[in-house]
C-alpha cells in the first residue's frame, strides 16, 4: 500500500520540554486516520509540523515520499489542512473565500467551487457573508476549503470542535465519502474516542509527546485483554490470595467487586477462593472495551 | 506572484478598511477646501495646493501609511488567516511581496486622488492664479513613493508584534515626532519630512535650506535605507515564521 504520508522521529521541543518526541507515523493511501490523544499530547504540534506551520526540532516529514522541506512549495498542493478551527475572511461570502484560496494554490476554477459548496451542503449560502455562518456551516467551509485544489491529502486537526452531533454524523458521512469517491486519504485528530472510533480505519495513540500505538481499528479490537469480574465476601483477602497465587494484576472497582486481568482460568480463581474460606457469589468473564485499552495505554486521560 | 497579488487584492472586497483609509487620505483635501471656502478673500490655486501637499504629506499619508501597514498584516492574526497563507503552496516571499505591493500601489492610488480633489477643491472655492496640473501630479506621484519608505517598516513591526494598536501607536508617534523634525535642522533626514522635502525641491519651493542637514542624494538614500531595513526584515520574517 502506497504511503502518501509519513513522519521519522519527528520531534519538537520548547526549551528542555519535547512537545512532540520521536513520533513516526505511516498515513497509508485512502486511511482515515485518527491521530487520538489527550488534550496536551502533541497532537497540534505533530500536525503543524506535517502541514509545515512549525519546523521540527529534529527528524522530518514525507510527503508522497518527498521531504516538503526540501521540496518545491508545490508539493504542499497536495496537502489541504484545517488546523486548529476554521480560517476564513468573515467579511467575505463562502464563495469568494474559495476564490481567493484557489488563487493562493494556483487552480481557479469556479465550477469546483460550486461542487465543493455542494459537497459540503453550503450550495444555498448565497452571498451571505461567513461571519453570519453557524459553528458548523464554518466547520464545513473549512473543509471546502481544505479541499480546494483537489488534494490528495487532508490534514483535519479536532473538525468536530463545536458541532453539535448532528454535524458531527454529516462530517463522518463527508470524510467517508471523501475517502471512498474521491481516494482522499484523511488525517483526523481528536481527543474523543468514540469519534475516531466510527470513522477511521486506521489509529494512532499520542499522549505525552510519544506515539504509543498504531494500528488498524480491527487489530486494536483483536488485542482487547480478557478478565474477570469477581464478587466475593472478603475482597482484601481475595486480592491478596490472586494476586500472590495466581500471579495476576487485580484492580478493586467496587465494595465486594474485584476485576482480575491476565491469562487466569475461571474455575481456577473460583476454587482458591473457596478453598481458602472466601466465598464467591459472582464470577463473569469479560472482554476490555477499546476505551479500556485506550484508558491504559494514555493513563486514562482519552475521553470515551 | 499576480495569482496571489489577486488573492490579496480580493480579500479587501466587501471590508470597512479601505474605505476608512479613503475618508483617512481625503481630510487633507477637505479640511483645505473648508478653510478655503470659509475665507472671505479668494485663495490662490497654488498656495491651496502647496497646503494640501504639506497636509498630506506629513500628517495624513504617513498616518494612512501606518493604517496600511498595521492592517494588512494584522488583519491576517485577528482572522486567524496566517496559517491559509503559510500552508499556500506559494513561496512564502510571495505572500509578503504581494501585501507589499498592494501597499505601495495603494498608497500611489490615494495620494493622485488627493491630488485630483485638490484641483476640485480649487475649482470649487474659484481659486485664483493658474495651475500647471502635471507639476502637481509629478509632486503627488513622486511623494507617494517616498510615503511607500515607511510601509515595510510598518509591516515588520505588526508581524512581530501581532497587533493593529502597537504599529498604530507607533505611526502616530513618528507622524507627530515628523511634525516637531520639520521645525528643525533635521528635516531632511527624518523619513517622513525628507520625503516633503524632496517633493519640495521638485517643485522649486525649498527657499530656505540654511542650516540643513543633508543633501536630496542623502535624503533619498535615507528614504531607501528606511524601506530596505523593513523589507529585508519583515520578508526573512515571514520566511521563517511559525505558526504559535
Amino acid at each position: 500500500m502506497e504511503t502518501v504520508l509519513a513522519t521519522r522521529s519527528l520531534t519538537k521541543r520548547y526549551g528542555r520540554r519535547a512537545v512532540v518526541d520521536a513520533v513516526s507515523l505511516n498515513v497509508m493511501k485512502g486511511d482515515i486516520y485518527g491521530f487520538l490523544g489527550p488534550n496536551g499530547a502533541g497532537k497540534t504540534t505533530t500536525l503543524r509540523m506535517i502541514v509545515g506551520l512549525v519546523t521540527p526540532t529534529s527528524g522530518h516529514v514525507e510527503i508522497l515520499g518527498r521531504d516538503p522541506s526540501r521540496s518545491p512549495r508545490s508539493l504542499m498542493g497536495e496537502v489541504g489542512s484545517l488546523i486548529e478551527g476554521p480560517a476564513f475572511y468573515p467579511h467575505l461570502p463562502a464563495g469568494e473565500n474559495l476564490l481567493i484560496l484557489q488563487h493562493l494554490r494556483r487552480h481557479v476554477d469556479r465550477r469546483e467551487i460550486e461542487e465543493l459548496l455542494e459537497l459540503v451542503g453550503l450550495a444555498d449560502v448565497g452571498r451571505m457573508p461567513v461571519d453570519r455562518f453557524s459553528t458548523g456551516m464554518k466547520q464545513r467551509l473549512a473543509i471546502a476549503l481544505a479541499l480546494s485544489g483537489t488534494p490528495q491529502m487532508l490534514v483535519l486537526d479536532e473538525p468536530t470542535n463545536g458541532l453539535d452531533p448532528e454535524g458531527f454524523r454529516e462530517l463522518r458521512s463527508l470524510l467517508r465519502r471523501l475517502a471512498a469517491e474521491r481516494g482522499v486519504t484523511v488525517l483526523l485528530s481528536s481527543h474523543l474516542l468514540h469519534e475516531i472510533e466510527q470513522v477511521a480505519t486506521r489509529i494512532g495513540v499520542i499522549s505525552g509527546g510519544r506515539l504509543l500505538v498504531e494500528a488498524t481499528v480491527d487489530e486494536l479490537r483483536g488485542q482487547r485483554e480478557r478478565c474477570l469480574e469477581v464478587v466475593v465476601s472478603h475482597p482484601e483477602a481475595a486480592q491478596d490470595l490472586i494476586t500472590r497465587r495466581l500471579g495476576a494484576k487485580v484492580e478493586r472497582t467496587g465494595d465486594l467487586t474485584l476485576l482480575i486481568r491476565g491469562l487466569v482460568q475461571p474455575a481456577e480463581v473460583n476454587a482458591l477462593l473457596v478453598r481458602n474460606d472466601v466465598a464467591v457469589s459472582r464470577l463473569v468473564e469479560r472482554e476490555a472495551s477499546l476505551e479500556t485499552i485506550f484508558f491504559n495505554l494514555t493513563g486514562g486521560t482519552v475521553h470515551a | 506572484m499576480l495569482r496571489v497579488f489577486r488573492a490579496e487584492v480580493m480579500k479587501w472586497r466587501r471590508n470597512w478598511f479601505p474605505w476608512v483609509v479613503l475618508a483617512s487620505a481625503l481630510a487633507a483635501p477637505f479640511l483645505v477646501f473648508l478653510m478655503g471656502a470659509l475665507r472671505s478673500d479668494r485663495p490662490t490655486a497654488a498656495s491651496l495646493m502647496q497646503n494640501i501637499l504639506t497636509f498630506h504629506f506629513l500628517l495624513t499619508g504617513p498616518l494612512v501609511v501606518t493604517l496600511i501597514g498595521a492592517q494588512f498584516i494584522a488583519a491576517e492574526y485577528q482572522w486567524d488567516t496566517w496559517k491559509l497563507l503559510l500552508t499556500a503552496p506559494v513561496p512564502r516571499w510571495s505572500v509578503y511581496a504581494a501585501k507589499w505591493v498592494l501597499g505601495v500601489v495603494w498608497i500611489m492610488a490615494l495620494s493622485l486622488l488627493v491630488a485630483l480633489a485638490g484641483f476640485s477643491a480649487a475649482y470649487l472655492v474659484h481659486a485664483t492664479g493658474a495651475l500647471a496640473y502635471g507639476l502637481w501630479l509629478k509632486a503627488f506621484l513622486y511623494g507617494s513613493v517616498g510615503l511607500t519608505a515607511a510601509l515595510s517598516v510598518y509591516h515588520l513591526i505588526t508581524l512581530i508584534s501581532r497587533n493593529f494598536f502597537v504599529t498604530s501607536a507607533v505611526g502616530i508617534v513618528a507622524a507627530f515626532a515628523g511634525l516637531l523634525a520639520s521645525q528643525s535642522k533635521y528635516i531632511g533626514v527624518y523619513p517622513i519630512t525628507g520625503n516633503l522635502l524632496i517633493v519640495q525641491s521638485l517643485l522649486g519651493r525649498v527657499d530656505d535650506l540654511g542650516g540643513v542637514i543633508g543633501t536630496p542624494e542623502v535624503w533619498a538614500g535615507v528614504l531607501i535605507a528606511t524601506a530596505l531595513f523593513g523589507l529585508v526584515g519583515s520578508l526573512a520574517y515571514v520566511q521563517k515564521a511559525s505558526y504559535r
